[in-house]
């Protein structure tokens, strides 16, 4: 499957190319919150992330979308100074991640996959380290303390140890946290993992409502849903970033209706398919075909097909066939589909923390 | 690298801590040192098993070696056994809870909180310095604690001999806390930790000379000994919680003579650049390897 050429140019050109797209939430700051080129990592033999490039804009809320393995969490890492770049290289907020890491570090806000609080510490405890470590003047602290508690709705919590919270508080603490020293570009690596789904909910009520603090929020997440609510979408696959674009601009490249069959022999009926012309996939339930007009294609299908016909639902595309129409395979199957090399990356990276 | 930089000013924010951050900034890694240290004794407090047990276990060493067998030992130029083997058990109670201080460390990295302070603007000299700071602070107290039943034990005390004991007591606990910065620096989860700790601990205690006299050991073991660096330590505080003692009495035994090497009794303060020179080492090696991004 070709995996390079219909990567928008947005993604690929425009940290060479001098005229930039205009910004989508403000016009006023010209300079990219996050610009990264040709972006690279390395463990050992194994190629975690390899060569990716694109720009985020100020206020901008952008989704890193992929399978577990991709390389998410690797180029989250070295964009917030954690990893050092194999090659290529990034600045955030203006400055080098390699060379001017502490001021990348002074302006960004992290939420990791894992929960990094002190559960023997209180949420009030848990902010004032931060606060200390982040310079935040002393006489802004109570203030700002109170104004982050309030935006997660955990004030009246605030003297509990964080050993007495619920996922999903400690999620919100988190979020609360990273934003105490008023951040440019807060980072949330999958925030949404093992939360239920009400937590979910209500952790996007909160992540959306930052973004009227002016705040660039860049995200990773192998939910399609929650990329659903991003600006633009980068898809990483394989340490590649295989598309990116608006959720609506991806949607149309997949540029058509798709169509799910099953039938009594999936693999006899997708040869048929695919011999008749169709652009033909196999999904969890049965068979995924993509065409122009859903409607009008399906007695072209019917006749195609030359077994048993059990179920057959057009759509319109969403995320889901996005992503197959990019990788050639859905994102649910995840986890089982992570190589023996995957996995290995994903220790390494795990071990290192 | 195509990557535009700019200074950071052009942006056109205003209200961003960052705008004060330029260079080095002492005032913020000294609070930021101080901070890790103020979480340290907070999580200290409130384990009141660990405060617990950081008294049961000496005192038992005291009552079973040092009552028990101070009977059949007996005394020797003036000092008891109880009184030879109290300023080991306090080194070695302060080396131990320095070395476990290690123990939040690696705790920090298996729940996720070291990375909150690793990707935090602060250098992570700092933080090394603040964990030591904790952990000493901790140790140091546990000695001092334990050194009260110094009177009690009826050991002849001068107010030098006080100030000179807190300090080698600080001095101990900085040791073992930069040897436990240095083992959490290797150690990375929690299973292995306990393995090794008692593999570590076990040794360096009774190998130390914190309960026996060292100058009539058998020459093989006498080697052992003498490459333990708790022994200088041990044999510092002895030394110096003893001295009034010792030199009332004017006598020269195996409870009351310091450490020698090559037939050479070793003056205090090499013993005390000993210490040191291992905590240097040990900070220096913890340093480099947390100090590295990866």
């Amino acid at each position: 499957m070709p995996r390079w050429h219909s990567v928008p140019y947005i993604c690929r050109m425009s940290v060479h190319s001098e005229s930039r797209p205009e910004s989508v939430s403000s016009g006023s700051k010209e300079l990219p919150a996050i610009q990264v080129a040709d972006l690279a990592k390395r463990f050992g033999s194994i190629d975690a992330v390899r060569g990716v490039s694109f720009d985020v804009k100020p206020g901008e809320l952008f989704a890193f979308l992929g399978p577990n393995g991709a390389g998410k969490t690797t180029t989250i890492n070295m964009l917030c100074t954690l990893a050092r770049p194999s090659a290529g290289g990034a600045s955030v907020a203006g400055f080098d991640i390699v060379r001017q890491a502490q001021q990348v570090r002074q302006r960004i806000g992290l939420v990791f996959q894992n929960y990094t609080l002190d559960p023997q510490l209180t949420a009030e405890e848990n902010l004032r380290f931060h606060a200390v470590l982040y310079r935040v003047p002393r006489s802004e602290v109570p203030a700002r303390m109170e104004r982050v508690l309030k935006l997660v709705d955990l004030l009246d919590r605030q003297n509990s140890r964080v050993a007495t919270f619920s996922g999903g508080m400690i999620r919100r603490l988190e979020i609360a946290r990273a934003l105490l020293h008023t951040p440019q570009i807060l980072f949330l690596d999958e925030p949404t993992v093992g939360l239920d789904p009400q937590t979910r909910s209500r952790m996007w009520h909160d992540v959306l409502q930052m973004r009227e603090e002016d705040v660039t929020i860049f995200l990773t997440t192998h939910y399609l849903d929650e990329a659903e609510n991003a600006d633009r979408i980068a898809i990483m696959d394989h340490g590649e970033i295989v598309a990116c674009d608006t959720p609506t601009a991806l949607k149309a490249m997949v540029g058509a209706d798709a169509v799910d069959l099953v039938t009594a022999d999936d693999t006899v009926a997708q040869e048929s398919l695919l011999r008749c012309g169709y652009d033909t996939h196999v999904t969890a339930d049965g068979l995924r075909v993509y065409v122009p007009d859903g409607a009008r294609a399906v007695s072209g299908l019917v006749a195609s097909v030359d077994v048993e016909l059990q179920q057959l639902r057009v759509h319109r595309p969403t995320l889901d066939d996005v992503f197959m129409h990019f990788t050639g395979r859905e994102i649910r199957d995840d986890g089982g589909g992570l190589t023996a090399q995957e996995q290995q990356v994903r220790t390494v990276t795990t071990s290192q923390r | 690298m195509t990557v535009r930089e700019n200074d950071g000013v052009a942006d056109g924010r205003v209200g961003h801590d960052a705008r004060r951050t330029a260079g080095f900034d002492w005032v913020a890694e000294v609070r930021t040192a101080l901070m890790v240290a103020h979480r340290e004794l907070l999580r200290f407090v409130r384990a009141p098993g660990r405060l617990l047990s950081s008294f049961v276990l000496p005192l038992t060493f005291l009552a079973v070696f040092g009552l028990g067998l101070n009977r059949l030992v007996g005394s020797n130029g003036n000092v008891e056994f109880v009184q030879f083997i109290l300023p080991g058990v306090v080194a070695m109670i302060v080396l131990m809870s320095g070395i476990g201080s290690c123990v939040l460390v690696i705790w920090d990295r298996e729940f996720g909180f070291l990375r909150e302070m690793l990707v935090a603007p602060p250098h992570r000299v700092s933080l090394v310095i603040g964990r030591m700071a904790g952990g000493t602070a901790i140790a140091s107290m546990q000695g001092i604690a334990i050194l009260l039943l110094t009177p009690i034990l009826g050991v002849k005390l001068e107010l030098l001999t006080v100030v000179a004991t807190i300090a080698i007591v600080i001095l101990i606990a900085v040791a073992g806390t930069a040897a436990g910065m240095f083992l959490a620096s290797w150690i990375k989860r929690m299973e292995s930790f306990s393995a090794i700790m008692p593999l570590v601990m076990m040794p360096t205690m009774f190998l130390s000379g914190a309960f026996f006299p060292i100058q009539t050991l058998p020459g093989w073991l006498a080697v052992v000994v003498h490459l333990n660096p708790l022994t200088y330590g041990v044999d510092l505080l002895r030394r110096v919680v003893l001295s009034a003692q010792v030199s009332a009495a004017d006598s020269h035994g195996p409870f009351t003579s310091g450490v020698a090497l090559f037939g050479y009794e070793l003056p205090i303060l090499v013993e005390v650049g000993f210490v040191v020179a291992l905590i240097v080492v040990f900070v220096a090696l913890t340093a480099r390897r947390f100090g590295k991004p990866t």
